[in-house]
């Protein structure tokens, strides 16, 4: 099981995500933006994070660019986490932003799992 | 065989009368002058060898009596020949005044038929035929001419013609509505005048342009006539003489008030449009956006009750929450499409580079590998060596080939394959992506790629998304010159072929 980080600005959401992810046994840690999202990682290390894409201020592929180019938290796995579904953004996500995956809203509960399960047990980028 | 004609052999026998006539007359008159001359000196009792002596006598009496009788001839050729001569010359010089009565244009000339079957019957003859001829040609280059005045009278547009000083030469009745000004005012002045300021300096410009041969078209601008500002389109071509030569210009100017109004209309009624649709995507967007987060939270909340671990439901409770939370994720889904739908008219303007068609390839495949890992499938991989690379907008085709490519894991079964080619052949490169998915019924094939289609019946709800995909996979294709193919099987699997134009090596 890992250490998860949830980025999204709705309270709600990071509720949903947060007791589908500790009813499977992981540890769940939220931030409400970008800036909180990066102070985070520095101190806590979390093995995962799935970020919104739609939030304030900075938006969710700017926060996972950062995120990668610092060497010191580019190991950590992102998933991108949206509403919006079209195929640029999916492609967006792993090429511009470097994130590691794409998940599109709405959550389905057996399926983020799944994912997070998967993207948790192996690193996808070399 | 020498045919004779009429006159000629008038001729002859009138010049063999000529001649013969005083020759038979002195002929005639010799044996009686010989007799006369004999009978005399004979009388005397002189014997015929006396008679030589007389000889001479007899010769100078000859001599004077021919020299009389040719006199005569002479009279006689001269009488005949003045006859003939006005017998020749009449019709000659009736012909020659019709002549020059054709020439100063008057073609009212008749001339009568010669009932003379000599060559001055056949020259007044084809004469007469030609001024036929020459009336007849006339009357057609009138009429013709005349037609064509009428149509360039009548024309609704300004036609304006001029010499290459810009000096007004003609100015139809078009151009007397459209500037107000009736031709007489007009010809022999600068057409310069009446053109817009804008046109003036252009004007010389045109000019080189229509010495060499070229046609200027539609140039549009506001000209200021008698009853105000007028939109035109006005289109110049070279006058040329009838060998060719450049002498001028013909300038159709067409008043295009109208069109411009109307134009002016649609612009601005486009802009507002999109300004509109502009207000509706970012309504769709912020709504769709609004409303899933609630929709989440409703299907998350829903799918945690579901949740066998925490959950202590009655069979009907569970049943309920299932149904609503399947509901829910289908408004979700419809939210979806909504959003595509508002983004989908994002218009499609590859910036062509020089890629490699192996590496786009790969790189997609590198981002759908997770996802077919999940559904355990077996991708193999061919990307030949040595392909030539492609011109292609990169974002658009990583798009395109990724669509298809989860496609191929989306509609694959649990174990299934992903069969992934590239190879090149008459500079051509062909991108096969095969799957042993569902397959596409044959009767759907030709569908896929219309906008909105999703396979029938039950499968559309096991399968997310708009029915945009492969449309929009098409339209970036063939944006790029490219082509795509599919085969397919039920049951089976589905084969797409995406060939593009390669670069030369």
């Amino acid at each position: 099981m890992g250490k998860i980080l949830v980025v999204d600005d709705e309270e709600k959401i990071r509720y949903i995500v947060r007791r589908m992810l500790e009813a499977d046994g992981h540890e769940v840690l939220e931030a409400e933006d970008g800036k909180e999202c990066l102070a985070i990682i520095k101190a806590e290390k979390p093995d995962l994070i799935l970020m919104d894409v739609m939030m304030p201020e900075m938006d969710g592929w700017e926060v996972a660019r950062e995120i990668k180019r610092d060497a010191a938290t580019k190991d950590v796995i992102i998933s991108m986490l949206t509403v919006i579904s079209k195929d640029e953004d999916k492609i967006k996500s792993l090429d511009v932003a470097y994130a590691d995956w794409h998940i599109a809203k709405p959550i389905k509960r057996e399926k983020l799992l799944q994912t997070v399960n998967w993207l948790l047990k192996k690193p996808l980028k070399p | 065989m020498v045919r004779i004609l009429g006159l000629t052999r008038k001729i002859i026998l009138l010049t063999l009368l000529a001649t013969v006539l005083p020759i038979l007359i002195i002929i005639a008159k010799i044996p009686s002058v010989a007799r006369h001359t004999a009978g005399h000196l004979s009388s005397v009792g002189l014997s015929a060898a006396t008679i030589e002596l007389f000889s001479g006598h007899l010769s100078t009496e000859l001599q004077s009596m021919v020299y009389w009788y040719s006199l005569y001839a002479i009279f006689l050729s001269f009488l005949l020949g003045l006859f003939f001569a006005g017998h020749i010359t009449r019709p000659l010089r009736k012909l020659s005044d019709a002549a020059g009565r054709i020439a100063r244009g008057d073609r009212s000339v008749e001339i009568e038929e010669l009932d003379v079957r000599d060559e001055l019957g056949a020259l007044t003859n084809n004469f007469r035929k030609m001024a036929n001829e020459l009336d007849d040609s006339y009357r057609r280059i009138e009429e013709t001419k005349g037609f064509l005045d009428n149509i360039i009278e009548c024309s609704g547009d300004a036609i304006i013609t001029t010499d290459f000083d810009n000096m007004i030469t003609t100015w139809n009745k078009g151009a007397e509505k459209l500037y107000g000004f009736r031709a007489g005012e007009m010809i022999g002045t600068s057409i310069l005048d009446i053109y817009p300021e804008d046109f003036k300096e252009k004007r010389l410009e045109w000019l080189d342009d229509l010495m060499r041969g070229e046609v200027i078209r539609n140039q549009r601008t506001t000209i200021y006539t008698r009853k105000g500002p007028v939109n035109i389109s006005l289109t110049l071509s070279t006058l040329k003489d009838h060998r060719g030569n450049p002498i001028g210009t013909v300038g159709v100017s067409k008043d295009i008030t109208s069109e411009v109004i109307a134009e002016e209309k649609v612009k601005v009624a486009y802009e507002r449009l999109k300004e509109l649709d502009g207000l509706k995507d970012d309504f769709l967007r912020t709504v769709s956006h609004e409303l899933r987060t609630p929709l989440t939270v409703i299907q998350g909340a829903m799918d945690i009750t579901l949740d066998v671990k925490s959950a202590n439901l009655t069979k009907e409770q569970r049943e309920l929450v299932e149904l609503a939370s399947e509901e829910t994720y289908q408004l979700n889904n419809l939210i979806g499409n909504i959003l595509d739908l508002s983004k989908e008219r994002e218009q499609l303007r590859p910036s062509l580079q020089k890629h490699s068609i192996g590496d786009i390839v790969s790189e997609v495949l590198d981002a759908i590998k997770p996802r077919a890992e999940l559904k355990k499938l077996q991708i193999t991989v061919d990307i030949k060596a040595d392909l030539p690379s492609v011109m292609v907008d990169r974002d658009q085709i990583k798009n395109a080939i990724f669509h298809l490519a989860e496609n191929s894991v989306k509609f694959n079964r649990e174990e299934g394959k992903i069969s992934v080619k590239v190879s090149h052949k008459d500079r051509q490169v062909s991108i096969s992506i095969i799957d042993t998915g569902i397959g596409i019924p044959k009767s759907e094939l030709n569908k896929v790629f219309d906008k909105f289609y999703r396979i029938e019946g039950g499968t559309s709800r096991k399968y997310s998304g708009t029915g945009l995909g492969l449309a929009m996979v098409r339209r970036i294709i063939e944006a790029h010159g490219g082509k795509i193919r599919i085969k397919s099987t039920v049951g089976e699997g589905t084969e797409f072929t995406v060939t593009l134009p390669a670069e030369e090596k």
